[in-house]
């Protein structure tokens, strides 16, 4: 969260500050997009013109379009902050963050995060697209 | 207080935090990317003057996957657990704010929102059949 001693405006104080807080206001973005993703999700009870019409002219309006994209960037940025907090948060006992008296390197700790992301992702949009046999 | 602390809920929402933290991290972009080409494609296509039946395959696809229990589930943690973690990063954001003079009526609009939100998605998902 955002350093108590740090009030007033958060832009305004520059560097590292607005980084933290451009991270804390992704919820923001992340948040009103799922708000979107559960009209899409109460659309699947009615017919199918329904949902036409929700991805048609609520998705896929390009303000829309433009605020998805946005919080696209933000979520993303959200994914790289919470994966670098990794060799802060793992515990020391967790398998494979201590090899004997040698600490893992930072980034052998980070890395698995990718992978897993990017397998999970691809199998997300696979899904959702149609192109895995549900 | 307890002989151990404060007695506090905050525990429970830290708890919510982190799981969301992680589901956000892990899923929600690739959710996001489908939702933007799906929106896309349906744009393209209505400029194109592509009749609505060409969205049906999207609709039925989506119905079938999530009428059965598991899927189900699982898109509720994906929805509700980034939920409960923007919410709370929401609260905290505006605590740091002159706004944080009202740290109750913050904190139970923020949590309210993302329970109210929840069960909106639970109630969808099960009229999904």
């Amino acid at each position: 969260m955002i350093p108590k001693r740090r009030m007033g405006n958060p832009i305004s104080q520059g560097g590292a500050y607005t980084l933290v807080f451009l991270r804390e206001a992704s919820s923001f973005f992340i948040a009103v997009w799922l708000v979107l993703f559960l009209a899409l999700l109460h659309t699947l009870s009615y017919k199918p013109e329904h949902f036409d019409w929700y991805v048609k002219n609520v998705l896929g309006h390009p303000v829309v379009l433009g605020f998805t994209a946005l919080a696209l960037a933000f979520s993303l940025y959200h994914t790289i902050t919470w994966f670098h907090l990794t060799p802060r948060a793992a515990p020391p006992w967790a398998p494979g963050v201590w090899n004997g008296d040698q600490k893992t390197p930072d980034a052998a700790l980070i890395a698995p995060n990718y992978v897993a992301f990017l397998a999970v992702s691809a199998l997300i949009v696979a899904v959702a697209l149609g192109k895995v046999a549900t | 207080m307890s002989e151990h602390g404060p007695n506090t809920n905050e525990p429970f929402w830290w708890l919510l935090f982190s799981a969301g933290g992680v589901v956000s991290a892990m899923i929600v972009p690739a959710m996001m990317i489908a939702t933007v080409m799906m929106g896309a494609r349906g744009w393209v296509s209505h400029e194109a003057g592509v009749s609505p039946e060409h969205y049906a395959l999207t609709y039925f696809h989506f119905k079938a996957l999530l009428a059965n229990p598991i899927c189900k589930l699982i898109m509720f943690v994906m929805f509700a657990l980034p939920m409960f973690h923007c919410m709370h990063r929401v609260r905290h954001t505006l605590e740091e704010t002159p706004l944080g003079a009202w740290h109750t009526l913050i904190t139970g609009s923020c949590y309210l929102f993302a329970i109210v939100a929840c069960t909106f998605c639970a109630i969808a998902l099960m009229h999904i059949k």
